[in-house]
């Protein structure tokens, strides 16, 4: 693990902040876990640096390390010298007046990031109360302009909880918290991970205008060479660090030769007839909001030990026609039938039986896995449920998962919380397949990751399917993604479905309306592919 | 769903549980052998027929139901039954003793969350110091000491050192001056208040430092500490109102155990409360009382169950969208 290379040199005394010699390690167990040790880099006022590589490379502990914000397992040397103070020496008591006031940050997961139970308009107001002397009035008025600035004027966001915001919205609550001090760098741990197409351009250009009004620095970090690129003059990649475990599976890359028969492809695994689904208005002051109707007749059958892509914009109902299929929600009307077998009148004991069968991988992985579990403890924890094979068995066969979907076994003992995002991505995927599942259904669990893991999680998901037969349906919003992969493409807008297109049988059907709108709706639009395919 | 209609169907859910285990608890207590007479049967000066005529007279010839329908329509006037060994309607023994029982059980109570909650955050907010190691040996002993134990130990320290008086509510003379009387009561109530509350802190301790811990290692207090948010108010602004829906589950269960939880420590330290009442009653077979004391116990547990589903709602944003 060597050092990793500068950037062109630039004059000391212009820059704000210098890392020198930066090492961040982390004590696991007996043996000590080095991310990098020499990271040298440094900016300079009111400059964009990129810092970009894979997941796992250490840009989120580089983020942290800055800041003196690692856990207390890190172990941290060399020097981050800001305005001619190393930050990493300073007692906590001044470290904190630099916090939010002078280098604020912006966390990867918004949603995670801010507090449940404290309205977001306070949540804004508390980093000025840290920091300034101003009254709980002055406060209120800064905290709505800069709520203003960042695009959420209504009073309805200042009042708002968490919950209630969509993920768009507390991307921009966590901006205006880091910006609502006027810092003179912002450390912004990519902002745009899971964020749709549409919404990453719009947060992207916000970031991009916000900071060219208030003259901060920026640090952007993000996989994405297509954001730094965007943003950055300079740009750092920290890939070189670590070298990276490639798959153990052997499979060639993505693509799907076209002639090749999936078995019994014609027989269908799941039909779906007349799907109905609509939110009631909830709580106790929305009595007034009308009802929003989500699925409006959905009819799809997804053909045995095929893989089936889902793909339209946000707000279409692609994850409220998973969660039914699931039967994490309950339709309203409609049918679907698992083997002939109509899952909506399942009671009981039949009903536990086949969530077994079924399987879902969630958007968000960190949120899906419990922190105080190991990685073998996750992905045998169905089969400990299910109280079957020995601890031994158990811990062997998630070794074995874990070898499957790329991961290193050795690393079965460790917590979760150590693996980075798109590890993570493949435990949720190995705890999945513990139950031999007939269905996996894949919640944009490839949005937030880097092309090079994306492609490799890709790749898994081939072999799953060529090595154990194992349906698969792929919700997306990249249909580009997905196309490379998948042999049914299902576009959906508006709760419907809007366009099919087979590839095995080279069969495309489209219903008329909507779908001429849905392509106009986006400026670069993924759909297009669809039609080449 | 509005607070409202939630409200009126977990009444009516509540009234139902109720009246389930009245009936139970009534059956349950007409199961166990002999009657209220058994004892005075055994007194060779009262005649066999004295005892017929009582039988007769207490209504304790006629069949279960109709025993259980003459409880109901007590219960209906207000006077929760006779006990036959007072003499008197159960309503006017349960009034005064039940006072007794919430001074005891709030003043516990209150010093119990006194100590655990200020203490739980700041072994949650420093762990490992010194004050979090001793506060771990503390509680652990005081969970392994039976309360029985502790409340004849500090028995033993009252009588060795006459600081404080060893059982009892009042001294016999101290009624002629308010002020007395009222210190006296409090002088009478230091011990068996710090036993009751020293038997709940480890337990309201344990929970409150596991809750404040869980919430210190979330994701959104680690970014209120990226946003320099001092110490202080990261605690008690930030990650306390984040820790606070099982501590209010907790409080429910605490506030439940306000007239349930002091009976072995009434007994012991003869404080005239529900304790003794009810121990003796279940000696004596006076059901009516035994039956009263249960429900009590149920109407109290219920009603502080809704209170915390209440606190819960009126605190957490995420459960009033939820409902």
């Amino acid at each position: 693990m060597g050092g990793v290379s500068l950037l062109p040199a630039c004059s000391p005394t212009r820059a704000m902040l210098e890392v020198r010699d930066l090492a961040v390690s982390y004590r696991d167990r007996d043996r000590t876990r080095v991310v990098f040790d020499a990271l040298n880099f440094e900016i300079r006022t009111g400059e964009v640096l990129g810092m970009q590589g894979r997941s796992g490379c250490g840009k989120t502990s580089a983020a942290l390390a800055l800041l003196k914000l690692l856990p207390a397992s890190a172990k941290v040397g060399g020097e981050v010298l800001f305005r001619g103070k190393d930050l990493l020496k300073l007692p906590q008591s001044q470290l904190r007046t630099v916090r939010g006031r002078e280098i604020s940050i912006i966390y990867q997961e918004p949603s995670l990031a801010l507090n449940p139970v404290l309205r977001v308009g306070d949540q804004i107001s508390e980093i000025l109360r840290a920091h300034t002397a101003l009254t709980s009035c002055e406060r209120g008025e800064r905290v709505r302009q800069i709520l203003n600035d960042v695009q959420l004027g209504s009073e309805r966001y200042y009042q708002a909880y968490p919950h209630e915001l969509s993920g768009g919205e507390c991307h921009r609550i966590v901006l205006a918290q880091a910006l609502v001090c006027r810092p003179a760098l912002v450390i912004a741990d990519e902002p745009t991970a899971g964020l749709d197409h549409e919404l990453k351009h719009e947060i992207l250009d916000l970031i991009d205008r916000l900071q060219r009004d208030t003259g901060a620095a920026l640090l952007l970090i993000s996989h994405d060479r297509s954001v730094t690129s965007r943003l950055a003059v300079r740009t750092i990649d920290l890939s070189g660090v670590e070298e990276r475990r490639l798959p153990a599976v052997s499979k060639p890359r993505t693509s799907i030769p076209k002639d090749q028969s999936f078995g019994s492809c014609e027989d269908s695994l799941v039909t779906v007839r007349k799907l109905i689904k609509t939110y009631k208005p909830q709580g106790m002051f929305r009595s007034n909001q009308a009802e929003k109707q989500v699925l409006r007749s959905v009819d799809l059958t997804i053909a045995k030990g095929s893989l089936t892509a889902l793909v339209g914009p946000s707000g279409s109902g692609k994850s409220t026609f998973a969660r039914c299929l699931a039967l994490l929600e309950t339709a309203d009307s409609g049918e679907i039938l698992f083997e002939g077998k109509n899952l909506l009148a399942l009671r009981g004991e039949d009903l536990r039986s086949f969530r077994a069968r079924l399987q879902y991988v969630f958007q968000d992985a960190a949120a899906a896995l419990n922190p105080r579990l190991s990685a073998a403890e996750i992905i045998a924890e169905p089969l400990t449920i299910q109280n079957s094979g020995t601890r031994e068995e158990r811990v062997r066969r998630a070794e074995g998962l874990m070898e499957q979907t790329g991961l290193d076994p050795s690393a079965a003992h460790r917590s979760c919380h150590e693996f980075s995002g798109g590890q993570k991505q493949r435990l949720v995927i190995a705890r999945a397949l513990t139950l031999e599942p007939s269905l996996l259904i894949f919640d944009e669990s490839l949005s937030g990751l880097d092309p090079e893991t994306r492609d490799e999680i890709l790749d898994v998901l081939v072999s799953l399917r060529h090595q154990m037969g194992i349906t698969q349906l792929l919700i997306s919003h990249d249909l580009e993604l997905v196309s490379r992969v998948a042999d049914n493409i299902v576009v959906m807008g508006n709760g419907r479905i809007v366009s099919q297109l087979n590839k095995k049988l080279e069969t495309h059907s489209r219903a008329s309306t909507g779908t001429e709108q849905l392509l106009d709706a986006k400026a670069q639009n993924p759909f297009v592919l669809s039609e080449s395919n | 769903m509005k607070v409202a209609p939630h409200l009126k169907r977990r009444l009516v859910h509540s009234a139902f549980l109720l009246s389930a285990i009245s009936a139970f608890t009534f059956g349950i207590a007409q199961l166990a052998p002999g009657t209220f007479l058994d004892d005075i049967r055994l007194n060779p000066q009262v005649s066999s027929r004295t005892i017929d005529l009582l039988r007769v007279e207490y209504g304790l010839d006629q069949p279960l139901p109709i025993r259980y329908v003459r409880w109901l329509s007590s219960v209906g006037k207000g006077e929760f039954g006779y006990s036959l060994a007072y003499n008197v309607p159960v309503s006017k023994l349960l009034w005064t003793r039940t006072q007794n029982t919430v001074l005891l059980g709030a003043t516990a109570m209150l010093l119990g969350w006194m100590i655990a909650l200020p203490l739980g955050i700041w072994t949650a907010f420093r762990p490992r110091s010194w004050i979090d190691r001793g506060s771990s040996v503390g509680s652990t002993l005081l969970l392994a000491t039976p309360e029985l134990a502790l409340g004849m130990l500090f028995l033993l320290a009252a009588t060795r050192w006459g600081i404080l008086p060893a059982g009892g509510m009042m001294s016999i003379h101290s009624e002629q001056n308010r002020w007395l009387a009222i210190t006296d009561v409090v002088r009478h109530l230091v011990l068996p208040a710090a036993v009751l509350a020293l038997v709940a802190v480890p337990v309201l301790l344990r929970h409150v430092r596991a809750a404040t811990v869980e919430a210190l290692n979330s994701p959104f207090i680690q970014a209120a500490m990226g946003h320099g948010i001092g110490n202080g108010r990261l605690l008690l602004r930030h990650a306390l109102p984040a820790a606070a829906n099982p501590l209010i589950s907790l409080f429910g269960l605490s506030l439940a155990g306000l007239v349930s939880g002091s009976f072995l420590v009434e007994i012991i330290t003869g404080w005239p409360g529900l304790g003794p009442l009810f121990i003796n009653a279940v000696f004596a077979r006076d059901l009516h009382i035994v039956m009263a004391v249960v429900m009590l116990f149920s109407v109290v547990l219920v009603l502080a169950s809704l209170a915390s589903d209440l606190l819960l709602y009126a605190i957490d944003p995420r459960v009033r969208a939820e409902c």
